[in-house]
């Protein structure tokens, strides 16, 4: 997905074989489902086994799998390097983009 | 013509008889022979594998203009040439290519007499260093004609690619070492005529180390590094004195720094890796001592000699030579790791080793985050240890690496040729790494070759065994794709250079994971370990600015570097920035350092200090945020200086005089690429760039 200027951004940088990587891919996906926040938040895998990914990795410094840096209008808010981050970690940056009705479950 | 043609019409000449022709040959094995045309017919036989009815038609025809000439006296390589010319007529390319002379005409001999070397400011001018010369300049049109394929040859000489060293074809190119192989079976190379048992004492085992690297010096093109030093040194100084063991630091750097003997007056290009801790794949390794005995204890026992060890080296480091100088060579390589941080008293050291840094410049900061071991060598290169050296670690003689060679890609020059197309860009690079990889296969049959002669074929030392393999362990030689021009090829494609925006880096990055991607992809389809390292490149920032400036020149001047005016171009090394770009050190170090992950045989930033003169405690400031905060994988930091030949004192900075005593005798040193130098050996990009750079401030 591209990013759009102020749209909130989560890169997950990983390899297609690396479970923790589509975990944490689908941990976010399920969680901003669940917030209702999916449209508000690009969310993009880079594939380290391709040039794109690699590249991309680099300029944010990634040397370990998963990685996931959340930004917004390239300020960096939050950082992983190498683990699946915690939905309660995260949570804090989509409450702003959540409706109020929302009733969220936390694990 | 072609040659059958020719046969048909004169087949009388073939039987014509020898003729009277009275003329004398001076020949190159010093002698003076009368004519004789079956002379030719005998050497296109055996040297080209021509048919001998041809060779005869050659023979023949080059007795005819011989005797037109209507001269006496006439020297064999005037008639090989004549002969040449002949094969060329008769469509014998193949043959003439064979029969060519290799050789330097008198006027290039008389500069290379009279003038010194600027391809290499390592080489001194005395008559050793014009032999050596002499010698690479034959043996460069050896591997160019005899060695690499045509396409090869050709991309080389257009300046597509650099081939390095190509005057050392007969040697790999640079190597990384154990002193464990020294301490376990002594000096017993092939060609001495006496065997050294392994030393009993540290002198003994300093003395064999410089020794082992100057015979070592003359088997490969680059680099001699030795894995930790001062951790392998440790068991032999147990319980010495503080002034003993700095004695014996100072006979090692000493000794390292003088032996300007062993390949053509050059000096030792030789690499100390320090560890401050002991390494953790070292730690329960088994230590030996005198005598080439276990000592019964592990590595991790000898800490605190190791240590007492490193600081000796440095107090070395720090004094200078014998006029305050820093030390050209051996080059320290102190390893900053996790664990060094986590090692008591490592705040002492760092600012020790930071004071040299500030003060002389000797020290380099190799940066191994994680998992990560390394040993560091030549310029910047290194050799990322893998599960099986961490595996050998447990025998650390066998730790033996070698690159075999590097083959540099000209960036700039692909740009220009993809006229700012993106997929044209990636297909240049893409045919020019598959030209490199033949390069790299034509130089592994070749050296193979010579390995295979065994111990009476010139690779002999490298043949040795002493513990089951041969010495040059070809299964873990890397094969170096080196990097040039990279700010320059972003600045024509993409209108901006790679430090200007977010988007020119990114497409930096971009070209460099293509390029390390495609490595990947030729390592699988060949077999062979190809890897990145970003080139010193030396001599290539010319070489290639000024090819460009003569092939491309209406893109080439629009990002070239430098004085066009007078020639003293260059483009930037590797994946540097613009070196006259005022940044931030930090910034320079954190950004040039993104490239650092992609490139896995090395990288390196510089900090150019010029005069000024930081404290220690900055240093180690930078040092330690350099570490911590971005993936830069080496630094180094560069004071200038001064040195007077009348008075003998060294002055900071670059100046016209000497500041002490006034005098115009003096010389600038400076670190040139990956080591220091003295200015006046330099070559035009070189100077160009020097003027160039943008000296850092700390404080």
């Amino acid at each position: 997905m591209e990013n759009q200027t102020g749209t909130m951004e989560i890169k997950v940088f990983g390899k297609p074989d690396c479970k923790y990587c589509k975990t944490t891919m689908q941990k976010f996906e399920t969680f901003l489902g669940r917030w209702e926040a999916r449209d508000k938040v690009a969310l993009t895998f880079h594939d380290m086994e391709t040039v794109d990914g690699l590249a991309e990795g680099a300029f944010y410094g990634v040397t370990k799998i998963p990685s996931t840096v959340i930004e917004q209008k390239e300020d960096l808010l939050a950082r992983w390097d190498g683990k699946v981050p915690l939905s309660r970690e995260f949570e804090k940056f989509f409450l702003d983009l959540t409706p109020p009705q929302d009733s969220r479950q936390i694990n | 013509m072609a040659i059958l043609e020719q046969t048909q019409f004169n087949t009388k000449p073939i039987i014509e008889e020898s003729t009277d022709l009275s003329v004398f040959v001076r020949t190159s094995t010093d002698d003076i022979l009368k004519w004789d045309r079956e002379r030719i017919v005998d050497a296109l036989i055996k040297e080209t594998g021509l048919d001998r009815n041809i060779a005869g038609i050659i023979g023949i025809e080059v007795e005819k203009q011989i005797r037109a000439m209507a001269i006496k006296n006439i020297t064999a390589p005037l008639i090989r040439e004549l002969v040449d010319v002949k094969l060329l007529e008769y469509g014998q390319e193949e043959a003439r290519r064979r029969h060519t002379r290799l050789g330097v005409p008198v006027y290039d001999v008389n500069k290379i007499i009279h003038r010194k070397n600027r391809e290499n400011a390592n080489t001194p001018h005395s008559p050793e260093a014009t032999n050596l010369t002499l010698a690479e300049n034959i043996k460069k049109e050896y591997a160019l004609l005899a060695v690499f394929s045509l396409d090869v040859a050709d991309a080389h000489m257009r300046g597509d690619i650099h081939l390095h060293d190509l005057g050392f074809i007969d040697r790999p190119y640079c190597s990384g070492q154990s002193v464990e192989y020294i301490k376990k079976f002594g000096l017993d190379l092939p060609d001495a005529p006496v065997m050294a048992a392994p030393p009993q004492d540290t002198e003994e085992l300093l003395s064999q180390l410089v020794k082992f690297s100057i015979a070592l010096h003359g088997h490969f093109a680059g680099a001699i590094g030795w894995d930790a030093v001062n951790m392998f040194v440790a068991p032999f100084i147990v319980g010495y004195s503080p002034e003993r063991i700095k004695r014996l630091a100072r006979q090692l750097i000493v000794d390292f720094a003088t032996a300007a003997v062993s390949r053509g007056g050059q000096g030792l290009f030789s690499d100390l890796n320090i560890y401050y801790e002991v390494p953790k794949h070292f730690e329960a390794v088994k230590a030996i001592g005198p005598g080439g005995q276990y000592t019964g204890k592990t590595y991790a026992d000898y800490i605190k000699e190791a240590q007492a060890f490193a600081k000796a080296m440095f107090e070395v480091y720090s004094e200078g030579d014998g006029a305050g100088r820093p030390f050209f060579f051996p080059k320290p390589l102190v390893h900053i790791t996790d664990k060094f941080f986590d090692t008591p008293g490592h705040e002492e050291f760092l600012e020790m080793i930071c004071d040299v840094a500030a003060d002389k410049g000797n020290t380099y900061f190799v940066f191994d985050r994680g998992e990560t071991a390394k040993i560091s060598e030549c310029c910047r290169l290194s050799f990322k240890l893998e599960y099986s050296d961490l595996q050998d670690a447990k025998e650390p003689w066998r730790m033996r690496y070698s690159a075999l060679q590097n083959v540099t890609l000209n960036l700039p020059r692909i740009a220009y040729l993809a006229g700012k197309e993106d997929a044209q860009l990636y297909q240049q690079i893409e045919r020019l790494l598959e030209i490199a990889a033949q390069a790299h296969l034509q130089k592994k049959k070749f050296i193979v070759s010579l390995l295979n002669e065994g111990s009476h074929g010139p690779l002999s030392l490298l043949t040795m065994n002493r513990d089951g393999e041969s010495y040059l362990r070809m299964r873990r030689v890397s094969y170096l794709i080196g990097m040039l021009g990279l700010n320059e090829m972003i600045q024509y494609h993409c209108g901006q250079e790679l430090h200007q925006s977010k988007e020119t880096m990114k497409f930096g990055l971009k070209i460099i994971a293509f390029m390390k991607l495609k490595c990947e992809e030729l390592s699988e389809k060949y077999d062979m370990h190809f890897v990145l390292e970003q080139t010193p490149a030396e001599s290539t920032a010319y070489r290639f600015a000024k090819l460009d400036m003569e092939h491309y020149p209406e893109p080439a001047q629009t990002v070239v570097k430098g004085l066009q005016a007078n020639g003293e171009i260059y483009y930037s090394n590797s994946t540097y920035f613009n070196v006259a770009e005022r940044m931030n050190p930090i910034d320079r170090v954190r950004d040039e350092g993104l490239f650092h992950p992609l490139i896995d045989a090395g990288a390196l930033t510089h900090v150019w200090l010029g005069e000024s003169r930081p404290s220690a405690k900055s240093i180690a400031n930078f040092v330690e945020k350099t570490f911590k905060q971005t993936q830069n994988a080496q630094i180094a930091f560069s004071p200038e200086f001064t040195a007077c030949a009348d008075c003998g004192k060294t002055a900071r900075g670059l100046h016209d005089r000497c500041t002490y005593c006034g005098s115009e005798a003096i010389e600038g040193i400076t670190r040139i690429t990956g080591y220091f130098s003295r200015i006046p050996g330099w070559n035009k990009g070189k100077i160009a760039e020097l003027r160039d750079r943008h000296r850092s401030k700390f404080e």
